[in-house]
């Protein structure tokens, strides 16, 4: 019988994930030590506030830039929380729409910041990451334009939004959010089973004090965990939450196409698992790492304490814990207090 | 896995001339489950994760977890 190798793969990416992101994740968790003066444990119901009846994420997947959420979200004010993925704030920016808070984990040195708008883009070398698999269309067409305009509106409407920062943050990102006037709460990843006596959360915990949080493996799902577990909301909305690409996207233009190639040369297409979305009545497509995500979304939801919505109208990301719906109805029950 | 990857070198068999003499036990698996990790972590996802049914975890005084 002829081996699954998208199958064979997703077995390994928990693994995969540790092993790439672990070390530079605890060096720059060393490096902020020292910027340390406020954490996620200020925020939400363990700060004070209200837990919110709703609140929204924004993340960067196709749907993104194919559905356009930014115009809904400005015809049908939304009162609750809005919180974006790092990736998904210079959308949000560019559309009028100004998020209460950034979530950023990523460990990067260098890639990450570009999200923030890079004041050394112009030193770096070029990084062919962005322009082959970016679904920003402003960021593919000029990548140093775009970066210009990203640093400028990030400046301007930094000191509104609260970064909700990991500790895993390169500098680079810390140093953006702070020169823009945002006000940084630190968090640390779960890394590992904290119940284990040699834990590396455990650990960190132990070194800076700081709460530890359920990631997801990606920023996305880590903004999710936020809302839902920090903020406490009761509903939580999702928007470009693809967590897969559209029918007809090319291969070439996936996040971990070259790798792909590299590793498997001609059969790299067989790293790629299909699924048909009833909802949407489309087959999206997902490389190894984003059908993980997906596998590891669709665990949390169902020990999640709110009711969680997806309101991406793509993707692969549905299942009996998520409630697939329109974000124009899902904005219009938030508006008449329905949820 | 083996089977699927694509390496830029043949892993010398066992027991060959260029297996080094003091490495006890079985070098050529080490170095094929070395190149094997080290190519997978290329396909990882941004952060390590594991699922807790507390979201939020403050050291085990907490007594509240989300």
């Amino acid at each position: 019988m002829k081996r699954n190798l998208a199958k064979d793969l997703s077995k390994y990416m928990a693994e995969a994930t540790f092993n790439k992101s672990i070390d530079a994740a605890l060096a720059n968790a060393k490096e902020n030590h020292s910027y340390i003066k406020h954490t996620i444990g200020e925020l939400g119901p363990s700060g004070g506030y209200e837990a919110p009846t709703a609140a929204m994420v924004i993340s960067a997947g196709p749907s993104l830039h194919r559905n356009h959420p930014a115009k809904l979200l400005q015809e049908l004010s939304f009162s609750g929380p809005l919180i974006v993925a790092d990736s998904s704030m210079g959308y949000c920016l560019r559309n009028g729409v100004v998020p209460d808070y950034v979530v950023t984990v990523d460990p990067h040195n260098t890639r990450i910041v570009r999200w923030f708008g890079d004041p050394s883009l112009e030193e770096r070398e070029a990084d062919e990451y962005f322009v082959r698999q970016e679904m920003d269309p402003a960021m593919r067409r000029n990548g140093n334009s775009y970066n210009r305009e990203l640093i400028d509106l990030v400046n301007e409407f930094g000191p509104r939004i609260k970064a909700v920062i990991s500790t895993s943050a390169s500098a680079a990102v810390r140093d953006r959010c702070l020169e823009s006037g945002m006000e940084l709460f630190w968090w640390n990843p779960m890394y590992d089973d904290y119940e284990e006596p040699d834990s590396y959360s455990r650990r960190i915990f132990a070194q800076n004090q700081v709460p530890c949080m359920v990631t997801g493996g990606n920023v996305g799902t880590s903004a999710w965990v936020f809302a839902a577990g920090v903020l406490q909301a009761k509903n939580v909305a999702l928007t470009g939450m693809d967590l897969g690409y559209p029918p007809g996207n090319p291969l070439v233009n996936t996040q971990y196409y070259a790798e792909l190639v590299e590793l498997f040369g001609e059969r790299m297409e067989e790293a790629f698992t299909s699924i048909y979305n009833p909802h949407i009545r489309e087959t999206w497509y997902t490389d190894p790492a984003y059908y993980w995500f997906r596998q590891g979304f669709l665990e949390l939801a169902a020990l999640a304490p709110c009711t969680t919505y997806n309101c991406t109208e793509g993707g692969i990301l549905f299942g009996k814990d998520i409630t697939f719906m329109k974000l124009e109805r899902f904005l219009k029950r938030a508006q008449k207090g329905l949820l | 896995m083996p089977d699927y990857l694509q390496g830029n070198y043949k892993v010398p068999p066992k027991n060959s001339a260029s297996t080094p003499k003091d490495s006890p036990g079985e070098p050529s698996e080490t170095l094929e489950k070395e190149f094997e990790r080290r190519a997978l972590e290329k396909l990882g996802g941004s952060i390590a994760f594991v699922v807790k049914p507390s979201f939020v975890w403050t050291g085990d005084n907490e007594e509240k977890s989300s």
